[in-house]
């Protein structure tokens, strides 16, 4: 498209010349000025010469973390049959689904959610830390053990800003304000947090006033599996605009993982990532906290 | 479900099948055997690996969601890289949309992206320009020149015209060959990380900022 002054092409040019994106004159003007300018011919060398350095990258492997972090948000996602509301879930990469697409997809959740939740799970990771908590009396295990610190921050959670707001809310709990600890019940909108920006909607009621319930979602996002009480469990908004869901109700548990270097943090809606809406907003591993 | 799930004989498109099935294995299978091209491609279009991690999660969840969906008209791994884009592309956005944020800009500098001592610093300049890169740009010639996926491919994975693959990979190894200047023969000390000519930016000091804004080319028509 460019070319600069005097007939000398710019990388700009060079680049659409061997692409073969210059018109016929321009390129035929193109190839005549490099055939007699040794500056522009060097350029085009290093133009080539810079796809060569693109094609021998060296080779990059996923890192352990992060096949693990994936292995583990798609266990969840086999736990909870569907992720993210049907609704949004049919959208977003399928330029045009077809009705009868939609309809497969939409038989698919049901065969999946009829199949898989409920089950217990097994995956090749042992979980010493949680070996103790093990079988059915693991909540009513958990829960002895569970003066784990509930806040109802009612932040607004974003796939983009929750590994902040979860370590800021361990930041919170290392000071002396956990108001809602080693109570039975936090009260309905205690905010020991200063944070508030939202009230925490009335669905998480029934959650934010029992830590048995809340051990129940755990025990069902863990399907089965033994586990640990939460480090950790807030209350709030989440919100992930690509896919539609706005301020939706949403319990955020941080978790211990069956690995030291980092803890888990889940997001789900008021049932806990189970039918009927099966919202389980989000799963990301965070660093452990000391 | 009583075949096994790896070998020669069971290809992507039939654990795609045996996922819709309601087979709890396949698609864990279908993604070892393709997350690390996934991986590459995910953090070379976002640049660092927090931002590549969130991407390919979202994307990987979104496509266990879709696969019952998955039309069998392309090829699965085309289908896969195209998920996968989008979420980058989107993960892209949201960074550009809310500057504010404190993410983690410090950590891209120092990857383990390097091997032996005569490479090491023409790819980590290289990846640094990438960077700059908008994703678009960056989305192209990352599957195209770096992943070697044929143009007509990528356009359908990046689901424009292959005249518009064309053109952001033209402009985007434009931009990298001026950012990669220092390194030319002829510019400079040849081949040898040419100190003299006012190297466009050691990435260890000047952490690359990645261009999101107004040369965005979406929608631009082939030329």
């Amino acid at each position: 498209m460019s070319e600069p002054a005097a007939g000398h092409l710019d990388f700009a040019a060079l680049a659409e010349l061997d692409e073969g994106l210059l018109g016929g004159a321009a390129a035929d003007a193109a190839r005549a000025h490099l055939a007699e300018c040794p500056s522009c011919r060097s350029m085009q060398e290093h133009l080539a010469a810079t796809r060569s350095a693109l094609a021998a990258l060296p080779d990059e492997p996923m890192p352990t973390a992060v096949s693990a972090r994936l292995d583990a948000a798609l266990r969840g996602a086999a736990g909870t049959a569907t992720v993210v509301p049907a609704q949004a879930a049919a959208v977003p990469f399928w330029r045009r689904p077809t009705a009868a697409g939609l309809a497969a997809a939409a038989a698919v959740a049901a065969l999946v959610a009829g199949v898989v939740v409920g089950t217990t799970r097994h995956h090749d990771k042992a979980r010493p830390l949680n070996e103790a908590a093990a079988g059915a009396g693991a909540v009513q295990r958990a829960a002895a053990a569970a003066n784990f610190p509930v806040t109802s921050s009612g932040q607004q959670y974003t796939p983009v800003n929750a590994p902040t707001l979860v370590a800021g809310l361990l930041k919170a709990k290392a000071a002396p304000l956990a108001s809602g600890a080693g109570g039975t019940a936090a009260s309905p909108n205690p905010s020991p947090l200063t944070l508030t920006n939202t009230q925490v909607p009335d669905a998480l009621a029934p959650l934010e006033s029992s830590r048995a319930a809340i051990l129940r979602c755990v025990a069902a996002l863990r399907a089965g599996e033994p586990f640990a009480a939460p480090i950790h469990v807030d209350f709030g908004v989440f919100t992930n605009r690509p896919i539609h869901v706005i301020n939706q109700p949403a319990m955020i548990l941080l978790l211990p993982a069956d690995k030291p270097t980092f803890d888990e943090a889940w997001i789900v809606g008021p049932n806990c990532a189970t039918a009927p809406d099966n919202n389980l907003y989000l799963y990301q591993q965070v660093p452990a906290q000391p | 479900m009583s075949e096994p799930l790896t070998g020669p004989d069971v290809d992507d498109r039939a654990l795609i099948d045996r996922h819709a099935a309601g087979d709890r294995d396949a698609f864990a299978e279908l993604v070892r055997r393709h997350r690390d091209r996934l991986w590459r491609v995910a953090l070379r279009t976002l640049g660092n690996p927090e931002d590549a991690a969130d991407a390919l999660q979202d994307a990987l969840l979104s496509a266990y969601r879709a696969a019952g969906g998955f039309r069998g008209d392309a090829a699965v791994t085309t289908w896969l890289h195209r998920i996968v884009v989008n979420a980058c592309l989107d993960v892209a956005r949201k960074k550009a949309a809310r500057p504010s944020v404190p993410l983690s800009d410090t950590p891209a500098d120092d990857r383990p992206a390097r091997d032996t001592i005569g490479d090491r610093e023409t790819s980590g300049d290289v990846l640094a320009a990438l960077r700059t890169l908008p994703p678009e740009q960056a989305a192209a010639v990352v599957l195209v020149d770096i992943e070697g996926y044929p143009v007509a491919e990528v356009a359908v994975m990046l689901d424009v015209p292959v005249g518009t693959v064309k053109s952001r990979c033209a402009r985007a190894r434009g931009r990298l060959a001026e950012s990669l200047q220092h390194l030319a023969p002829g510019k400079g000390a040849p081949g040898s990380g040419a100190p003299g000519s006012g190297a466009p930016g050691n990435p260890a000091t000047a952490p690359p900022v990645r261009n999101t804004g107004d040369d965005n080319d979406d929608g631009e028509e082939p030329r």
